[in-house]
């Protein structure tokens, strides 16, 4: 465990009677660092946010800023930035007011208080709106008074509960990219919550998946895309395909139906496991292919998606298996339905876990 | 192409038959009394007809009918102002709970309404007057003989309790309105409790204020049976007071006149304060 954690939380644990909505979570955030929860909706997100703010109080754990423990603090003096998914701007109070609302609380000196609303304003191009009222202004403009509201103050730690989930697909990727801007150009810890991948994969340094209040994963983009930790991480990032069966060998998978899968890894571990088969890491096998083919299966549909062919591609006996094939990478015509292809990928980009769910180790042949 | 029905004609229909309601129950009466208030009164034949201001000169120019009123609009003020600082705390509670207990507290708070205002009024003459509860405890304690009745404690107490619902069930309802994420954005704003009060919540709930306000105020203006029962015949409210002039004297055209001079005041208060409300609010 790091000592030098700015924003550490400890043995996170929220029960509301008999559900657990966080159960022993457990993150360090570096300073500056922004940390993105990520996971389906009701696995404990918001809950986690709300419980750093201090808006819900903790079952058990901990959370500490640079050392301190906020457990006795009330939310109004933990200094964190909060931007909320409804905005929650105070509707009785213009733009300028909403923004110096944190200011005028700190009883900041009147010069101080101009001086940082003409500075975040400028920040969030929201000058000319300053005298407008929240009702009057666009979901857009909405959600940036918000953003500047909370940095106005200059957190501890920013939170942000899925604050993009409000716009229109064409705004939600231009303000991702302007939030994560403004938060490194501060410096500014942050802890954002989401359970859009995509925006998660864009905007973390780091990211958490969670599920069933429960942390599955922490680590950068790469980590959680090419070494999940357990089939549910396979499965949320990026949609690996899970396919049941036993190992028999060394590099042999069977599938309940018969169907027999070759692994170029060396498996000791025998047993029932789930192998997880990223669908755009699979190909259709061409006569010119170095690698050897791996399993036979039966082409069940083939959906053109522009960028890539959308293979469903069945085994003999049961099981299924999604393909994407990029469109014009290999030359090969769009397979027909009832063709029967073998399938290919390289080295080992399969992933298998064990009936723990825990990942079984590969030596490479 | 179907013609359209021309919209104000749709609009008019919908409002045509409240409009006629409201003209025959409310307009033709009052017109009816302004007329009664302008007749002269004799005591033989009651009622002549006539078209003088006398009966409104008599009210204003006697410190007595004068001082009726100031006592009525003071109880109702009071009575207003404590149901605001009791009911505020009250309401809050119920409109942010979320235990399961909340419908129980909300239907406590409407119970009282299912009981009349007489009824309510005899059973305070029950706790404070004498030999009731309070002299009950004070003689317990070694002191004899105390009503707290005939007084304007006791009729202030009275018109409380039965205007405390009014203000909560409406305070409630706009409080629930309030996002209580605002509520939090203040908190992590840093405000303290005390502060999100009043930058906050106080603001937002200012229309529910007002509406509270203006009905138990009103209530209280007109509040018949309690000052009849607890205040006794000393303490006179305005209500009780034209009932006497209209049932007691026959005297149906001075009634009139306090009648609308009741009304008036009503009216006139209401309208004020609630142009203060929305000036204060006009930004929403
Ligand atoms: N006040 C509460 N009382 C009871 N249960 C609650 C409360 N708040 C949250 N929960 C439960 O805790 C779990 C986690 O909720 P939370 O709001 O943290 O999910 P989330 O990950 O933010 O989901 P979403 O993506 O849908 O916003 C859910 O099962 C929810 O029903
Ligand atoms: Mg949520």
């Amino acid at each position: 465990m790091s000592q030098d954690a700015y924003l550490r939380i400890e043995g996170l644990t929220k029960a509301y009677g008999a559900t657990t909505a966080v159960q022993d979570v457990n993150i360090e955030v570096s300073r500056g660092e922004m940390i993105v929860l990520l996971g389906p909706s009701g696995c404990g997100k918001t809950t986690t946010l709300r419980l750093v703010a201090g808006f819900v109080e903790a079952t058990r754990g901990r959370i500490l800023v640079e050392g301190e423990d906020y457990a006795a603090l009330p939310p109004y003096r933990r200094e964190m930035g909060m931007v909320f998914q409804s905005y929650a701007l105070f509707p009785h109070l213009t733009v300028a007011q909403n923004i110096t609302f944190g200011l005028r609380m700190r009883k900041l000196p009147k010069a101080e208080i101009a001086r940082r609303l003409d500075e975040v304003l400028e920040m969030v191009k929201l000058t000319p709106m300053a005298d407008r009222y929240p009702r009057q202004l666009s979901g857009g403009q909405q959600q940036r008074v918000a953003l500047s509201r909370a940095l106005a103050i200059r957190p501890k730690v920013l939170l942000l509960d899925e604050p993009l989930s409000n716009l229109d697909a064409n705004l939600r990727q231009s303000v991702a990219r302007e939030i994560r801007q403004l938060q490194k150009a501060a410096g500014l810890t942050a802890l954002m919550v989401t359970h859009d991948q995509d925006e998660a994969m864009t905007m973390a340094d780091r990211l958490v998946l969670m599920s069933e209040g429960k942390v599955q994963q922490i680590g950068s983009q790469e980590e959680l895309y090419e070494q999940p930790l357990n089939p549910f991480v396979a499965r949320f990032i990026g949609h690996s395909n899970l396919v049941a069966g036993e190992l028999v060998d060394a590099d042999t998978f069977r599938l309940p139906g018969g169907a027999v899968l070759k692994l170029a890894g060396r498996y000791t571990q025998r047993g029932p496991h789930t192998l997880a088969l990223r669908p755009e890491r699979v190909r259709l096998h061409g006569p010119a292919d170095d690698a050897p083919p791996r399993a036979t299966v039966q082409v069940e549909d083939a959906t053109y998606v522009g960028g890539h062919v959308d293979y469903l591609l069945g085994f003999a006996g049961g099981g299924s298996l999604a393909l994407h094939e990029p469109t014009g990478a290999s030359g090969s015509a769009r397979r027909a339905t009832g063709e029967t292809v073998t399938i290919t990928w390289d080295g080992l980009s399969e992933r298998l876990f064990g009936s723990d769910d825990a990942a079984v180790a590969a030596q490479a042949a | 192409m179907t013609k359209r029905r021309p919209e104000g004609l749709t609009a008019t229909l919908l409002i045509g038959p409240a409009t006629m309601v409201v003209l025959l129950s409310l307009v033709l009466p009052l017109a009816l009394l302004a007329r009664y208030s302008m007749n002269r009164y004799d005591r033989r034949t009651f009622m002549v007809e006539a078209f003088t201001p006398e009966n409104y000169l008599r009210f204003v120019t006697d410190p007595f009918y004068t001082g009726v009123l100031w006592t009525t609009f003071s109880i109702a003020i009071v009575t207003t102002l404590l149901c605001l600082i009791l009911g505020f705390p009250v309401a809050y509670k119920l409109a942010r709970s979320q235990s399961r207990w909340k419908s129980i507290g909300v239907l406590l708070v409407i119970l009282p309404l299912f009981i009349g205002s007489t009824v309510r009024a005899l059973g305070w003459m029950g706790v404070l007057g004498r030999g009731g509860i309070v002299d009950a405890i004070y003689g317990a304690l070694g002191g004899s003989g105390i009503s707290l009745l005939n007084s304007s404690f006791a009729v202030a107490l009275g018109i409380l309790s039965i205007n405390l619902p009014y203000m909560i069930l409406t305070l409630q309802s706009v409080i629930e309105g309030i996002d209580a994420r605002v509520e939090e954005a203040a908190d992590s704003l840093g405000a303290s409790p005390p502060r999100r009060f009043w930058h906050v919540v106080l603001p937002l709930a200012l229309p529910g204020i007002g509406t509270g306000g203006i009905l138990v105020f009103i209530l209280a203006m007109n509040a018949y049976a309690t000052p009849f029962l607890l205040g006794g015949a000393r303490f006179q409210m305005m209500a009780p007071m034209l009932y006497r002039e209209f049932a007691v004297n026959n005297n149906w055209p001075f009634a009139a006149a306090i009648a609308f001079i009741l009304m008036l005041t009503t009216l006139t208060l209401t309208a004020a304060s609630s142009l203060l409300v929305q000036r204060r609010y006009r930004a929403h």
